[in-house]
């Protein structure tokens, strides 16, 4: 967990005063969103939180509901 | 809109999709255990099926000078419309990056280092994969050219030492195979290798000769690397036999046999060199076209802010993708193709036959 903050502390110093500087506020809010939801399913996962894979739902899409297969 | 102002040549796209579809060259692992000795005529049907697909990709391509997927769909499809078929594109590139990261950490832990965490070879991968990404397109087509050439001389060299381990009769029965195995064959190597090339279209704003036609070069890159597809899976069959269809990766159980005159040995080295700068070529590409593609959907003037935390995300979906490596099989034999079917070869041609009636009706 601590490894996983400190990378994500490291990238936002380094990225973040950037994009402030460029005064773009639409690439400030884009970068805040899939920033902040990149740093929180990591940090869930260092901390052992088990997260479902978007691929068994579709799993299920394809073989339950569809009926799709070989 | 075009982002980036690297310009690549025409050249330089074919080695990108050769290198590409050198990839996938592990894949035939996948298909033998439904194909076995005939996976050789399953690449063939798969690559001739495809070469109708990559005109289409080429017209598009033509009738869209300078302007790249999403700036087609939005032309096409209309603003709102055009923009969600895109933001289908930007997951489906999503999703493929996220199973080459996953695919290569298989490929470590199963073949090289099996007692190391899975999640160390994707973490590495994804950091040098990022760094390519930012350096841009026309780095990851310099280094294509290189790498393709490295590809094609040690599958040519393992071939000629293999030759004395060739058993022919391992290709009979010819043509002896179940035609729903066959088609399901056809069907995966149809999407995973061959259909990737349309990825293409997400820089061909950054192509430099936009007002040719490409189709040329598209079918070019396709040869080269069905050819490589072709030459692996005939050494593996000739070599393993039925003995293909239970190894995970027939390539370096192949490779590993060659011995000559006590100097070149363990050659299976070789394999995991040419797996991981294959797949690298692959994952940056795939990586390149997801944040590209989320750039010019929002209209972004700038991707590079986005490189680490898409790719984070790629790697968060990487490590909870599947259990083992034989999960990761199962889904691609049975899964994959039918995900990615609608994106390949169901929108394009519609695409093209739409922006087609349109400008029609427009010169009219």
């Amino acid at each position: 967990m601590i490894i996983v903050v400190t990378i994500y502390s490291l990238i936002v110093l380094m990225q973040f005063p950037e994009l402030v500087r460029e005064k773009n506020l639409k690439e400030i809010l884009v970068y805040i969103i899939i920033f902040s939801f990149s740093f929180v399913i990591s940090l869930l996962y260092s901390m052992g939180v088990n997260l479902p894979s978007p691929y068994q739902g579709i799993q299920y899409l394809i073989e339950e509901l569809w009926h799709i297969n070989y | 809109m075009s982002i980036e102002q690297n310009k690549i040549t025409n050249m330089q796209l074919v080695f990108i999709l050769t290198g590409l579809i050198q990839g996938s060259i592990l894949l035939t692992a996948y298909i033998t255990p439904l194909t076995k000795q005939n996976s050789y005529l399953v690449i063939m049907s798969s690559f001739i099926i495809m070469i109708p697909y990559a005109i289409v990709y080429g017209l598009l391509s033509q009738m869209y000078p300078g302007k790249n997927l999403i700036d087609i769909h939005e032309i096409v499809y209309g603003k709102y419309i055009g923009k969600l078929i895109s933001i289908g594109y930007f997951f489906y590139f999503l999703m493929v990056l996220s199973f080459n990261i996953r695919f290569l950490g298989d490929f470590y832990t199963g073949i090289i280092m099996p007692d190391t965490p899975i999640n160390f070879f994707m973490i590495s991968f994804y950091f040098a994969c990022a760094f390519t990404v930012y350096k841009g397109i026309r780095v990851l087509a310099n280094i294509s050219n290189f790498i393709v050439t490295l590809i094609y001389a040690s599958i040519f060299s393992t071939f000629l030492f293999l030759i004395p381990y060739m058993d022919f009769t391992n290709f009979l029965p010819v043509s002896e195979i179940d035609i729903n195995n066959f088609i399901q064959g056809t069907h995966i190597l149809l999407m995973v290798p061959f259909g990737e090339i349309f990825i293409f279209l997400t820089f061909a704003d950054n192509i430099n000769s936009n007002k040719c036609n490409l189709t040329k070069y598209l079918l070019a890159g396709l040869v080269l690397g069905a050819s490589c597809m072709v030459l692996i899976s005939v050494r593996d069959t000739a070599v393993l036999g039925d003995m293909a269809e239970l190894s995970t990766f027939p390539a370096s159980t192949s490779i590993r046999l060659i011995e000559v005159n006590n100097v070149f040995m363990r050659m299976d080295v070789l394999i995991i060199i040419i797996q991981t700068v294959s797949m690298f070529i692959k994952t940056s590409l795939f990586y390149f076209a997801t944040v590209i593609c989320l750039s010019n959907i929002l209209k972004l003037r700038n991707y590079y802010p986005f490189i680490i935390p898409i790719g984070a995300i790629a790697l968060f979906l990487a490590i909870t993708d599947w259990e083992s490596s034989a999960e990761a099989l199962t889904y691609a034999r049975l899964f994959i193709p039918f995900l990615i079917s609608p994106f390949l070869h169901v929108l394009p041609p519609i695409t093209l036959l739409i922006g087609k009636i349109r400008s029609k009706k427009t010169s009219e």
